[in-house]
């Protein structure tokens, strides 16, 4: 049995951090609490094992867990990859002294921990429960069946054929002039600059801090468990993570990473199923959400291919904290504030929330100035933090003056993901100028869109991921092509690295605006 | 009846039969059809003119019956859910329903695609059928237009509340305002405003329309000045003078025209609320004459769920005969057929088209954690209506009912399978997820029941629920080519 410091509360210190709670864990995908791990093999042995089958409020079996005559009570979580017959425990979970927001998240894994095996401990015994629990997970599917959404190559197959990542691409649709041309087509050569990020798979360690960088810079509210198991969390940027292989064998997976925000798509799916103009286009190639406009029929979500429009289901930054727990929120017809029906206080000031004064006033504090905090019933996602762009855009004029160079160069300001990743696999900045970062990294041969075949021409592009397996390891980890290239040849048959390989679609950069620099 | 046949055993040696009238010149020899081919007449049991007043009128005229209160308590009862859960819905949000991501529509969509189809049937049968001179429609269309306009509210509840923010839902209507904002007119949500709220508009102006002789019948018969006054108001001064009749006639065939694209347009509009996006198992072509034969399909299983038992109930088996039931029976037999066909193909093109995301889209829509549904939905709308080439089967009123139903059941599910299956496991597999319906998601389902049932309850006592006027011009009296009929002379 092994303890470890939780990947987000820390040793708990972080205990009653909200962010913190409603991160998933970057490999389990957990919140809101720890879980007992173990292999996927053994919880199968011990009659553990529950089939995830996409299911809200997955329910696990609740067990107890002895050690040398002490006791604690937890979930177990099946985790592939993980080392059989091993059990891992995550400490700083289960404070009996904590805030609003850490109560009841979680068990207390000090209880079975001495300072004789303060970190591996053997001879634990698990009996299982009459109980179950039932636990909020972020992503639900684990495979990425055998479709090039993570494009991966080792460096071999990188330096023989380094144009891989685009021969993943689906057959180009037929060329044809299009009966509605899209108006961003034109609007495009009025833009001073064309913002584009790219992000880098090989870098990216599914850290996930970009997520809460962008939920502190962007007031993105946490929803609590229960509606986390609702999946209506509200990140705007996730990471999205992918068994590869086969997940029974405790050598047999790769994981795989890939952070996954707004595409802002040239030809965005969502703008054009928009019944009130409330996400339209700016010259600049942002994909703007008027929240002021939105009425909230989502339909731009479900047509969004990568599903990554969020949506406020409650107001989220108005109810009480006690409320996170859910599972209902009470409505304002029966619940009371500081001793006054709700419906009252909105009927006298709509714009105060229903939670006590105190807890109102301190939270004002939690929210940037420089971004609007979102009402119930209206869409948000990335925005490729526009208030930073503007802001960039307004001191560059300022210092322009009369000469007219309002062009803000390149590395004057990041996003918020951008700023926090620590491997740097983010960038962003502007597309038009081909001496930008963000440029140079998007002309690579490894760049690629992910799902292509539809046509977006989303501005986030990838860059795909290279493995470099070590030669003198076992065969596991000693591969000729990654699992998911394995999984991707089957399922398609397709052989992006075989000599023959059709010619790589889309391998012509494309050419944007008229900004200064424009090729 | 036995007219009929003694008519037909009094036909003379050639095969052919003289009738003569009065004032007619010369003598009309007609030949007469062999047995085989004679029609069983509209109404059954020769019934009179007069009978037909007092069997129709009579529903809303005589005492109301127990049946009637037992059915309508509840349904009171549950139109008060269906707004109670609205209140709680406007003011809590609309995450007391089960949608999250990735399926961003549930049921309330569910439902209003639902409700949608059924309110086919009656637009179809008053405008369609009567374009093609289908007499049988003259039974059953007041019922069925009446069903069409209650169905058309209980959908148009369903887009309006779903919206996140209801209080600003004039946005999608092209009122002119100060904000210089459009609505965005790329959008099938948009069009969906325009194509069901007309569709209510002419359904409703059809109606009433037809209405207007029989509430001039109601106002004659009516007892009491109360009665006479409401019924009065609404007859429009009605008095059956020639140029009445001539006006009437005329303006139900424009009606009818005008009705008439709109059987297809409404759910051809509606199919695009989904067609239009690129979603796999969404975005095909094949939508919108699959969505209208199966509202035709929908909405006739609704009209033999209200009508087979409110015959026997009301006493009505004369005017809507097995006959009607029949006919209906074979209609959904046929729009069943092309739904299945239409199953099939989406299949076909998903593997023929070789793209991985659509082939997969329904390989998990027969096999994925919903399969259940859509085995729901095949058993129901493609094996169910197979049973109505049986002619014991289409004369069985029981079973008919219980077929009918389960055609109704499977329409659900199939707006099921195509909202929630396609939509919870997409392109990306880190986003697929399982979809859930609320208690409130039932509640307001079921609520919308009670409000359906209570507005056709008051329409059964209220209203002739069947057009007298036109009944009685598909009579064997009415036709002067029957043996029965005024040119035989007697009955004028």
């Amino acid at each position: 049995m092994i303890f470890h410091r939780d990947y987000k509360m820390d040793d708990g210190r972080f205990n009653n951090n909200g962010w913190m709670q409603e991160l998933p864990d970057p490999i389990t995908k957990m919140t809101w609490e720890n879980v007992i791990l173990m292999s996927v093999q053994t919880a199968k042995k011990l009659g553990l094992y529950t089939e995830n089958r996409e299911n809200n409020r997955i329910r696990v079996p609740w067990v107890r867990m002895a050690l040398e005559g002490r006791e604690v009570y937890g979930p177990v979580w099946a985790q592939p990859g993980q080392a059989d017959n091993t059990i891992a425990l995550a400490l700083g979970y289960g404070r009996t002294v904590t805030g609003r927001i850490g109560k009841f998240s979680g068990f207390d894994a000090y209880k079975i921990r001495t300072a004789k095996a303060s970190h591996v401990a053997v001879g634990a015994k698990i009996t299982k429960t009459a109980d179950d629990h039932w636990l909020a997970v972020t992503q639900d599917h684990g495979a990425m069946e055998g479709r090039p959404i993570i494009r991966e190559a080792t460096l071999k197959q990188y330096q023989e054929h380094p144009k891989f990542a685009t021969a993943f691409n689906m057959e180009d649709p037929p060329a044809f002039s299009p009966l509605y041309p899209n108006p961003f087509d034109e609007a495009k050569k009025l833009g001073h600059h064309q913002w584009g990020m790219s992000i880098d798979l090989s870098s990216c360690v599914g850290c996930s801090s970009c997520m809460v960088a962008c939920q502190s810079e962007n007031n993105v509210p946490i929803v609590g468990k229960y509606q986390v198991s609702n999946n209506r969390e509200m990140h705007w940027i996730r990471i999205d993570r992918y068994y590869t292989g086969d997940p029974d064998k405790e050598d047999g997976i790769q994981v795989v990473n890939q952070p996954m925000l707004c595409q802002h798509c040239e030809a965005a799916p969502c703008e054009n199923v928009c019944p009130v103009n409330a996400t339209v286009h700016d010259q600049e190639g942002l994909n703007v959400m008027v929240y002021n406009r939105c009425v909230g029929t989502r339909y731009c979500s479900n047509n969004c291919p990568y599903k990554v429009r969020r949506f406020n289901f409650f107001d989220y930054n108005r109810r009480p904290l006690e409320q996170l727990s859910g599972p209902v929120y009470t409505t304002p017809l029966t619940h009371s504030t500081d001793g006054e029906l709700d419906l009252f206080r909105w009927w006298k000031d709509p714009d105060r929330g229903n939670k006590p004064s105190d807890e109102w006033e301190l939270l004002k504090l939690l929210k940037n100035p420089d971004v609007t905090v979102r009402m119930r019933g209206v869409m948000e996602k990335c925005s490729y933090c526009i208030q930073r762009i503007e802001g960039a855009k307004i001191a560059q004029k300022v210092k322009a003056g009369a000469s007219g160079d309002v062009i803000v160069p390149d590395g004057t300001f990041k996003t918020a993901c951008q700023q926090a990743c620590p491997a740097e696999a983010i960038v962003f900045g502007n597309i038009a100028d081909p001496e930008s970062r963000v440029s140079k990294l998007k002309a690579q041969d490894r760049n690629y869109n992910v799902l292509d075949f539809l046509n977006t021409k989303p501005r986030t592009t990838y860059l795909a991921r290279i493995r470099n397996p070590n030669p003198d390891m076992p065969e596991e980890y000693n591969y000729k092509t990654a699992h998911s290239t394995e999984e991707f040849e089957k399922k398609n048959d397709i052989h992006p690295f075989e000599e023959e390989h059709r010619e790589p679609a889309h391998a012509k950069p494309e050419t944007y605006g008229s900004g200064k620099g424009a090729s | 009846m036995s007219d009929a046949v003694t008519h037909q055993a009094s036909t003379s040696p050639s095969g052919h039969d003289s009738i003569s009238a009065p004032g007619m010149i010369g003598t009309i020899r007609l030949q007469a059809p062999p047995a085989e081919l004679q029609r069983e007449p509209m109404i059954a049991h020769q019934r009179s003119p007069g009978w037909l007043s007092d069997a129709i009128a009579g529903v809303a005229e005589c005492k109301t019956p127990l049946w009637w209160w037992l059915a309508f308590i509840p349904s009171v009862i549950m139109m008060t859910v269906c707004f109670s859960m609205i209140i709680y819905l406007l003011s809590t949000g609309v995450g007391v329903w089960g949608p999250g991501h990735p399926v961003m529509w549930g049921w309330a969509i569910i439902n209003f695609v639902w409700w949608i189809g059924i309110g086919h049937a009656g637009t179809l049968i008053s405008a369609i059928l009567f374009l093609l001179r289908q007499k049988w429609r003259t039974s059953i269309n007041r019922a069925a237009e009446a069903m069409t306009i209650f169905a058309v509210m209980c959908a148009g509840i369903f887009p309006l509340i779903h919206i996140g923010r209801i209080w600003y839902g004039w946005w999608l209507f092209p009122i002119p305002n100060s904000f210089g904002i459009w609505p965005q007119f790329r959008s099938p949500l948009m069009w969906d405003v325009f194509a069901v709220s007309t569709y209510f508009t002419v359904s409703v102006l059809f109606w009433y329309m037809g209405l207007i002789p029989d509430l001039a019948v109601m106002r004659d018969r009516a007892k009491n000045k109360i009665r006479k006054f409401s019924y009065g108001l609404f007859a429009l001064g009605w008095t059956g003078s020639n140029r009445h009749w001539s006006h009437y006639e005329k303006a139900y065939l424009i009606l009818a025209g005008l009705s008439t694209p709109l059987v297809l347009s409404v759910h051809s509009i509606v199919s695009l609320d989904f067609s239009v996006s690129q979603l796999p198992g969404w975005h095909t072509t094949i939508f919108p004459p699959y969505f209208v034969a199966g509202a035709v399909f929908s909405g006739f299983g609704m009209v033999l769920s209200l009508l087979v038992p409110l015959r026997r109930l009301l006493h009505l088996e004369d005017i809507i005969t097995v006959r009607h039931v029949e006919l209906m029976c074979k209609v959904t037999l046929a729009t069943g057929s092309i739904v299945g066909y239409a199953y099939g193909m989406e299949f076909f093109i998903a593997w023929y088209s070789g793209n991985p995301y659509e082939r997969y889209a329904f390989i998990n829509r027969a096999t994925g954690h919903y399969w259940w549904a859509y085995w729901a939905m095949i058993t129901c709308n493609v094996v169910v209506p197979q049973f109505f080439w049986f002619k014991k089967v289409r004369t069985c009123m029981w079973l008919v009912f219980i077929l009918s139903i389960l055609v109704n059941i499977g329409m659900w599910f199939e707006r099921f399978v195509i909202v929630v299956i396609s939509l919870h496991r997409d392109f990306i597999p880190a986003n697929w997820g399982y979809f859930r319906p609320t208690w409130v998601d039932i509640m307001q389902y079921l609520g919308t029941f009670g409000l359906f049932f209570t507005f056709f309850l008051l329409f059964i006592r209220f209203v002739p629920i069947i057009a007298i006027a036109e009944v009685k011009g598909v009579t064997p009296q009415a036709d002067p080519h029957h043996p029965l009929g005024g040119a035989k002379g007697g009955h004028h």
